[in-house]
């Protein structure tokens, strides 16, 4: 890590008590809304359904300007004092080529240096540059040391988002402020850094942010929690943040850990359509950077009336945001493609999924994803074999060195496998049982007929001509 | 076209832009004209339909429908002092408490319920977010409501909804409002378990459900 713009945040937060007062709805409807229309027109960003990864870098220029005019004219509303957070384009300009060029996550051998790569660069380290083991949604006590030790297991992963919820601990329901919320984060660092010890991989990133409050998710730090682990600190929906989200990045920087955050946007709802919502999320990575500094950053877009992280839409939206910030600095490779799956892990639909994510991440020089199926909501849709094939899938475009028009040919083919249950609502009650029936619980290893679903998206993506 | 028919357009039109100007504006010379204010709420209440429809098909956004909810809302406040005059009654579905359960600040989900709801023809309260169970049955006293609409996206927080209705049993109201669940984590079979009245996957789902549950559909 070379430089950083930290010390100026504080310079920023200070704006909360000093910006021009301005209320939420006022925010909403004539600083927020009124803004992203009118540059997403002027720019001309429009919503190219066939093209989910993007091929023009014209087009992403034009989608970086209009995102640094929209964060210039909007600001970031603190919603605690009703004031707005407003940067200068020399903060923003300078802010951002002072980022630092890498970010080590993990300690000691379980480390890992994430560094700046470029589109179709294959050549610069493996590929996809990183996965990340999405563990999350509510999780059962029962097969919850299992889950993790699943993840823990597989040598593809480079960081897990350990962020199983249990509800309940000594019989208690884990309500956020109550005591049973700390010890459940106690528990549950506990758990993981057990399980990543017997593992092998001591030293190896957790970002499972699973307290609703911060001085739950401090606990942590009395049961094990590493300097080499994250957690996060969001811009909430959209383009506000609060006092909560900025001491959060205070206590983590300070402690000599790691932020993580995500540039949003929940496409059809606040941000509008898939062009505005490119707009919205990568003003957030802009904004993000400069109020958090985080070094841990990912693109987090779905439709906001079917939560799906996976549709057509959303990887319009992910796939640009993402891949503009990434022309635009030299910040370290953000997470990108699909974090979460809408269809039950034991689907094809799942992996097809992530296999879109995954080969949009890995062709734009971003980090893959793979884990949680089901929305992140039903108990026990959490699978390390989604993650392991995520890693698969990047290692093979790596190996065929796919253009980017060669991976919108693969998205055109595989979206439509579940488009069509995303747009009549049904994609996450497809599948059948959760990790419970789709693995053995006696050698954490996927059983044989999960593994058959996994091995016939992979033998369809070969006859695609993926070499996977 | 009459005068009086040439102001109810103009002030459809006004909602459909999400123009509260204009609509404050038509919504005196519905007054001036002597334009029927029922049949101006009606119009206007078409025109929110409307945008609901646009909204679920994504031709329009939550900030415009937003913007169109509250034009309506500025134009019945001009018109409702006349209708208390001539003894006439706004026609509602019913009236409805939203808020997000103690603990959980999410609200997107939440909002696009309650502005759904309203576009609806619903009376909609929003209490915010982190609203304990306590205030979500003060305010639908106060309010004298009919539903009390619960959301809660985290599953360490599913479990105020239950307190909810356990509040309501334990002060005697269980029977005077109806519980409405949904967000995230919330499933259909969780709203059976916990007692509640009923349940939307959806934003949409559950304005059917709000509906249904009132004997309006």
């Amino acid at each position: 890590m070379t430089t950083s713009n930290r010390g100026r945040y504080l310079d920023y937060w200070a704006r909360c008590e000093t910006g021009p007062i301005c209320f939420k709805k006022q925010f909403d409807t004539d600083v927020y809304w009124k803004n992203l229309t009118e540059i997403t027109k002027k720019y001309n960003i429009v919503y190219d359904p066939n093209t989910p990864v993007p091929v023009d870098d014209e087009v992403l220029d034009r989608l970086w300007n209009a995102a640094v005019e929209f964060v210039l004219a909007c600001g970031v509303l603190c919603v605690d004092t009703e004031r707005l957070i407003k940067f200068t384009e020399d903060e923003i300009i300078e802010g951002l080529a002072n980022l630092p060029t890498e970010v080590v996550w993990g300690e000691d051998k379980d480390s890992i240096t994430i560094k700046h790569r470029g589109f179709e660069d294959y050549d610069s380290g493996k590929n996809p540059v990183f996965t990340v083991g999405r563990l999350s949604g509510p999780v059962s006590q029962d097969v919850y040391d299992a889950v993790c030790l699943g993840y823990a297991k597989e040598p593809l992963i480079d960081i897990v988002q350990f962020q199983g919820a249990v509800a309940e601990i000594m019989g208690v329901p884990i309500k956020p402020s109550s005591p049973f919320e700390m010890l459940a984060e106690m528990q549950r660092t506990a758990i993981v850094k057990d399980v990543l010890r017997r593992a092998g991989r001591p030293g190896f990133p957790d970002q499972g942010s699973t307290p609703v409050t911060l001085r739950a998710e401090m606990c942590a730090l009395m049961a094990g929690m590493r300097r080499g682990d994250a957690r996060h600190a969001y811009i909430m929906p959209h383009m506000c943040t609060d006092y909560d989200q900025m001491c959060r990045a205070l206590v983590w920087h300070t402690a000599g850990c790691s932020v993580w955050s995500i540039g949003e946007a929940f496409i059809g709802s606040i941000p509008g359509g898939p062009a505005t919502s490119a707009v919205n999320c990568l003003a957030e990575l802009i904004v993000i950077t400069l109020l958090y500094e985080p070094e841990n950053l990912g693109v987090w877009a779905d439709d906001g009336l079917y939560f799906s992280n996976s549709s057509r839409q959303a990887l319009f939206v992910n796939n640009y945001a993402a891949a503009a910030y990434m022309k635009h600095t030299c910040a370290p490779s953000l997470w990108g493609g699909v974090a979460i799956a809408t269809a039950k892990i034991t689907s094809k639909e799942y992996f097809w999924e992530f296999a879109a994510g995954a080969i949009s991440s890995t062709v734009l020089g971003l980090g893959a994803n793979g884990g949680s199926g089901a929305q992140s909501a039903q108990v026990n849709h959490v699978s390390p074999l989604g993650a392991r094939f995520a890693a698969e899938v990047g290692r093979a475009v790596g190996k065929a060195k796919l253009t980017r028009r060669q991976a919108n040919e693969f998205l055109n083919q595989i979206i439509p496998k579940y488009q069509p249950y995303i747009d009549n609502r049904t994609l996450h009650t497809i599948g059948g049982g959760s990790f419970a029936e789709a693995y053995d619980l006696v050698r954490v290893e996927p059983k044989e007929e999960y593994l058959k679903i996994y091995q016939e998206v992979k033998d369809e993506l070969k006859q695609m001509g993926l070499a996977i | 076209m009459s005068k009086q028919e040439e102001i109810l357009v103009k002030l459809r039109n006004s909602i459909s832009n999400f123009d509260r100007d204009a609509a404050k504006q038509t919504g005196k010379e519905v007054l001036e004209n002597n334009v029927d204010p029922v049949a101006a709420i009606r119009t206007m209440a078409e025109a929110i339909n409307e945008l609901g429809r646009k909204f679920e098909s994504q031709e329009i956004y939550l900030p415009e429908l937003v913007m169109a909810s509250d034009a309506m809302k500025s134009v019945i406040k001009i018109l409702e002092p006349q209708m208390l005059k001539t003894g006439q009654k706004m026609e509602k579905l019913g009236t409805v408490v939203i808020g997000t359960v103690k603990g959980d600040i999410h609200s997107l989900g939440k909002d696009i319920v309650g502005t759904l709801l309203m576009a609806a023809g619903f009376d909609v309260k929003d209490l915010g977010v982190d609203v304990s169970p306590s205030r979500f049955i003060e305010e639908a006293e106060d309010m004298s409501a009919d539903i009390i609409a619960c959301s809660a996206l985290m599953s360490t927080t599913v479990s105020v909804q239950k307190d909810v209705i356990e509040f309501l049993k334990a002060q005697g109201f269980r029977d005077t409002y109806k519980v409405l669940v949904g967000g995230g984590v919330v499933s259909r079979d969780y709203a059976e378990v916990i007692g509640a009245d009923g349940y939307g996957m959806t934003a949409n789902e559950a304005i059917g459900v709000a509906k249904k549950l009132l004997g309006k559909q």
